[in-house]
């Protein structure tokens, strides 16, 4: 396989802009950009927003316009409820019971939260942006309910910490955990006939009930396990922070976003590789992490955000380069286009 | 080619300048860029660094997130700057990766956080519970110690702010038993716009609401914008956190009614200080002169960890009459 042809045009537009962001920092801030602890330390900080960021290409990806905007209220909320209960259930919070029941119960919770945005979506038949951005503040509001908006800390335990703050093999655990996510949805979306069919009903909804898919057993899926997956991203904050709080992350939303946008996923369905929202978080990452090892501003890091989203779009879609850019074939060309009655005013 | 190559050469000289100072490396990182208050207190930690003893800049998240936060502190520990001077969001969510910071090294100061128990030193201007009744001290005065009131603090999690509302509101309870304090602490996220809406609700659903406690910098904003809307200003009485520079408009109409603060430049000046003292090797002791007003004489007292916290005596009460006497 021709590893260049394996990428689509967003693909290789990340992986240039990483190589870039690598090379140029690497050598402004005298090699401690790639020096390995760095390497690690940004490995710790992206699984985070890169696996609600997996969530939020899901939703998307099943059409519909499709988007989550609970997961961060997922994420806290799951990982609120779940430490509640597992410290009632568990006494000893050291001990590995404790992890395992905090992991295991913040899942289910996750899922459920899920569950109910896929049911109103689904079988309510109302508008992703609409349910999402309703339950959000549900989730939320339910957090702070449950904590008084305080933050609740847990002992240190070896087993917890372990998750989000420890190296397997010279890879952060959490890193490990994102990338056998990835692989596994990755190949979910492109070999089994669950993602195909998730794919086919982005695309078209109609087509996809006409052609006897259950819409609504997909789509229900596709949210339960995006919530499932931030819960996942509430456990690694619960795991990096040792403690719960309603607000951790609430900047991530935007960055999930940004991270699949940049990705090249379409908001309207059935369109966008796991491979380059793998990408996409890494070089998100790498430019957040150069503006705090240069020390520049922090705003000075949404603008180079967002001037790098522009770049992506006018890289990416060359139309886009000639319809804006007056070349002499554009400027020949847009007399005909009036000619044919395409947006003219009358007075032409 | 070659003219990417020449570029990189050319980035890399200019990089490698800065590295050939000598002084060591203070970063302070703040809760939120770009506000009032911590734009004062980067004069502070500008003015430290014009001495030449340390290299020192600001940094904080653009948004008020406890995990943005913690992210940038996790990339100066890569950095490995040779102090770090922060004013938590959350002191909560700091605590492993300011132990990671401090097994790397790197000297830890921390301000509005007297609770953390991985730092060296907590810089506090003051006690906190005794600002809070002081605080409250003067709204009671105002409001002749009778009528409701409502107390208003950043978030439920902000230590420092619900320090401050848990001393007004005992010092209310113990010498105004007529002051009634209704529905419980306002969160106002450390925003304006935020802390108005609130104050409009408040004011809807008791419209005899005399006074408003703000916690927040932005609180008192917020709540006198309300009041002014309202035509309130000579029925209520509004005090809080703030500087009269953001406040000095709605401190002149009587929107609000005084402020308190402590200057945050001081308090970025001393925090650097410490950590230089810190990166030295040396301590600081009960009773010593930092040589900042209002910390010329510190109380040292054990924090919750090995760490030790460092109090002043450094508020200063305005209203209209005096808020000439402070220019930020």
């Amino acid at each position: 396989m021709n590893p260049v042809k394996y990428f689509d045009s967003f693909g290789r537009f990340l992986a240039l802009t990483i190589v870039a962001i690598l090379v140029v920092v690497g050598l402004l801030s005298n090699g401690i950009f790639l020096d390995s602890y760095n390497l690690q330390s940004m490995g710790f900080q992206m699984p985070e927003i890169a696996l609600l960021s997996v969530a939020m290409m899901l939703a998307m990806l099943s059409g519909n316009s499709g988007i989550d905007l609970s997961l961060i209220g997922i994420a806290n909320l799951s990982s609120i409820a779940g430490g509640l209960l597992a410290a009632t259930l568990v006494t000893d919070q050291t001990s590995g019971n404790f992890a395992v029941v905090f992991i295991l119960l913040t899942s289910v919770v996750g899922a459920l939260c899920g569950l109910f945005n896929g049911f109103l979506i689904a079988v309510g038949g109302y508008t992703p942006i609409l349910v999402t951005l309703g339950t959000q503040l549900l989730f939320l509001g339910f957090a702070v309910s449950l904590t008084d908006g305080a933050a609740i800390l847990f002992k240190y335990s070896e087993a917890f910490s372990w998750i989000g703050n420890s190296l397997a093999f010279g890879v952060p655990v959490s890193l490990w955990i994102f990338l056998f996510i990835a692989i596994g949805v990755g190949a979910a979306l492109q070999l089994t006939a669950f993602g195909k069919r998730l794919v086919l009903m982005g695309t078209n909804t109609l087509a996809a009930r006409c052609a006897g898919f259950n819409n609504v057993a997909i789509t229900i899926s596709v949210y339960a396990f995006g919530g499932l997956l931030a819960s996942l991203a509430g456990v690694l904050m619960a795991s990096r922070a040792s403690s719960v709080k309603w607000d951790y992350g609430n900047s991530y939303i935007l960055i999930a976003i940004l991270t699949v946008v940049m990705a090249g996923v379409s908001p309207s369905g059935g369109r966008g590789r796991i491979v380059n929202v793998v990408l996409a978080s890494i070089a998100l990452q790498l430019l957040s992490s150069a503006f705090s090892i240069l020390g520049m501003s922090s705003f000075l890091k949404d603008f180079t955000w967002g001037a790098l989203l522009i770049l992506s779009v006018m890289a990416t879609q060359p139309a886009f380069l000639v319809r804006s850019m007056p070349s002499s074939s554009a400027r020949q060309a847009a007399p005909t286009n009036i000619a044919k009655g395409e947006a003219a005013p009358p007075n032409n | 080619m070659k003219k990417y190559i020449a570029t990189f050469a050319l980035l890399s000289a200019i990089a490698a300048v800065p590295a050939l100072a000598a002084a060591p490396e203070i970063v302070t990182v703040v809760k939120l860029t770009g506000v009032n208050w911590f734009n004062r207190m980067e004069e502070g930690v500008k003015e430290f660094g014009a001495t030449g003893e340390a290299v020192t800049s600001q940094t904080g998240p653009a948004q008020s997130d406890a995990a943005l936060q913690l992210k940038i502190i996790e990339d100066l520990i890569a950095r490995k700057v040779a102090a770090i001077a922060v004013v938590p969001i959350d002191p909560a969510s700091l605590e492993p990766v300011l132990k990671r910071a401090m097994e790397r090294g790197i000297k830890i100061v921390t301000h509005e956080a007297d609770n953390q128990t991985n730092t060296n030193y907590d810089v506090e201007a003051f006690e906190n519970p005794a600002y809070g009744k002081r605080l409250n001290e003067r709204l009671a005065e105002c409001m002749k110690g009778e009528g409701k009131w409502a107390v208003f603090v950043g978030s439920l999690g902000q230590q420092t702010h619900n320090q401050w509302a848990d001393g007004g509101i005992e010092n209310a309870k113990a010498n105004n038993p007529k002051m009634e304090l209704v529905e419980g602490k306002q969160e106002s996220s450390n925003d304006n716009e935020k802390a108005y809406e609130k104050a409009l609700e408040l004011l809807k659903k008791h419209p005899d609401i005399k006074g408003f406690q703000g916690s927040s910098s932005l609180d008192v904003i917020g709540i006198g914008r309300a009041i002014e809307e309202a035509g309130l200003q000579d029925k209520t009485c509004v005090y809080g956190t703030s500087l009269p520079s953001a406040a000095g408009k709605l401190l002149a109409t009587g929107a609000i009614d005084g402020i308190s603060f402590w200057d945050p430049k001081d308090a970025g000046i001393v925090m650097n200080k410490v950590a230089k003292m810190l990166i030295d090797g040396k301590e600081v002791n009960d009773g010593d002169d930092l040589g900042v007003p209002g910390y010329n004489k510190v109380v040292v007292k054990q924090g919750p960890g090995a760490g030790k916290v460092i109090l002043g005596q450094a508020w200063a009460d305005v209203d209209k009459t005096n808020m000439d006497k402070y220019p930020f």
